[in-house]
């Protein structure tokens, strides 16, 4: 899958399971807002300007959650930019509380289009990790593995009757 | 009147008034939710359609009643089997267009649209919020200068901000309402009303429809519509504001002696 198939499919998973989030917290699920955002829908107005954007946030007081969506090879980076969100929410909340997610649970697949789906994980330590499984990648490979087998066959076959007549069988 | 009981009421007044707005929704075969071109609303809008009216009517008891469990517990209102039935079909038909894919919009999502500019619909947003608002607005004459969109107005002496927000990727309109005393506690250079009335006010929300309005993915050509719905919005909130709020004015309430985060909120 190239650089930009990854994206593409990237901003469709954060799309759907930002819907998916907000419909199964509602009505404290936020997507797509920044920290200051989801700050001032929780009720504390800040003035400063937080140019962060956390993926989704569950602003009910009883949960006061943050979590980060990242594909599979970025769960380290997940983290570490979670724990930088929380920070600040728990920095102007005088309440503090705010923790990584794990309320949440997603869809363990997601079909992005006839030909691609996610797979995804329910969070671990607020991160939710997906990979994407595309059928045309699965077939590309399918299709080289017959061809390097059926090549291998071939050069078997050549390499035996060679052999042979070699051999003057 | 203690700033708990003022809360309590103004949340069942709230809550009756939405359950008329709804009712004036349906009657209109939901046309303000056509404004919405993707997300939550409009998903809410095709499962409405599939419904007869009866079921529309048992279906928006529901979605009111998740939307203001407060107001709900304090008139000691229950859900019936069949607002719960429906809630959960409505929950269904969600999930399945989540797992199935449908109803993602991979043209818009592709990154190949040209979304229309935050700077242009920031804009004429403001020309429009101050032509139907400048009046009643202070500190209008800072608004421009601040990075985010914020508009305060005083109505039965709570202040009444209004936060705009127009999204980091795609570009979307994000509106609501958030009514406090004027009367606050500093912490870490923001200011924390006292008594913190009622935030999250939005269309969306009173309606039931989902918890953040949110009109998503807008070209150049969405802008007039949407800033003209938005408005039309805050129009109806601000119109209304006042009778939600006949007797429970800000200076007849008594406040919390404590800084509210010492309180439950």
């Amino acid at each position: 899958m190239s650089s930009l198939d990854a994206a593409k499919y990237g901003r469709m998973i954060h799309a759907k399971l930002g819907e998916d989030f907000i419909q199964k917290m509602e009505p404290f699920g936020i997507s797509g807002s920044s920290v200051a955002t989801s700050l001032r829908k929780y009720g504390i107005n800040v003035d400063a300007i937080i140019a962060l954007l956390p993926d989704l946030v569950d602003i009910n007081p009883a949960n006061k959650e943050v979590y980060e969506i990242k594909p599979i090879n970025a769960a380290l980076l997940g983290e570490v930019q979670l724990e930088g969100y929380l920070q600040v929410f728990n920095y102007f909340d005088p309440v503090k509380t705010w923790k990584p997610g794990s309320t949440y649970v997603p869809p363990l697949e997601v079909t992005l289009d006839p030909l691609t789906y996610a797979i995804v994980s329910p969070p671990v330590r607020g991160v939710i990790l997906y990979k994407l499984f595309s059928v045309k990648d699965f077939a590309k490979r399918r299709a080289l593995n017959v061809a390097q087998s059926q090549t291998a066959d071939i050069q078997e076959s050549v390499g035996i009757s060679t052999l042979t007549t070699l051999l003057g069988f | 009147m203690t700033f708990s009981e003022a809360q309590q009421e103004f949340q069942v007044r709230y809550y009756l008034w939405s359950i008329s707005e709804f009712e004036k929704e349906r009657e209109e075969s939901f046309a303000s939710l056509r404004s919405f071109k993707a997300g939550q609303p409009q998903k809410f809008h095709q499962f409405v359609q599939r419904l007869d009216a009866d079921d529309q009517k048992i279906f928006g008891a529901g979605r009111l009643k998740k939307f203001h469990p407060n107001a709900v517990r304090a008139l000691g209102e229950n859900y019936s089997a069949e607002e719960q039935t429906l809630l959960l079909k409505f929950d269904e038909f969600h999930r399945a267009e989540v797992v199935s894919g449908s109803g993602i919009d991979t043209k818009m999502l592709s990154g190949k649209v040209k979304f229309a500019s935050k700077r242009k619909l920031r804009k004429v947003l403001t020309a429009k919020f101050r032509e139907a608002f400048g009046s009643q607005c202070l500190g209008l004459a800072s608004v421009d200068e601040e990075p985010e969109l914020q508009f305060k107005m005083k109505i039965s002496g709570w202040i009444f901000d209004t936060f705009f927000d127009f999204g980091r990727r795609e570009t979307f309109l994000d509106y609501h309402h958030s009514i406090s005393s004027e009367a606050a506690f500093e912490y870490r250079g923001n200011q924390i009303p006292k008594m913190p009335m009622c935030n999250r006010i939005s269309f969306c929300f009173w309606l039931g429809v989902c918890g953040q309005t949110q009109w998503k993915y807008l070209m150049d050509e969405d802008i007039e519509p949407v800033c003209q719905a938005a408005i039309m919005c805050c129009e109806r909130f601000f119109a209304v504001a006042p009778k939600l709020l006949k007797g429970l004015e800000a200076e007849k309430i008594e406040g919390p002696q404590h800084a509210p985060w010492e309180c439950q909120r």
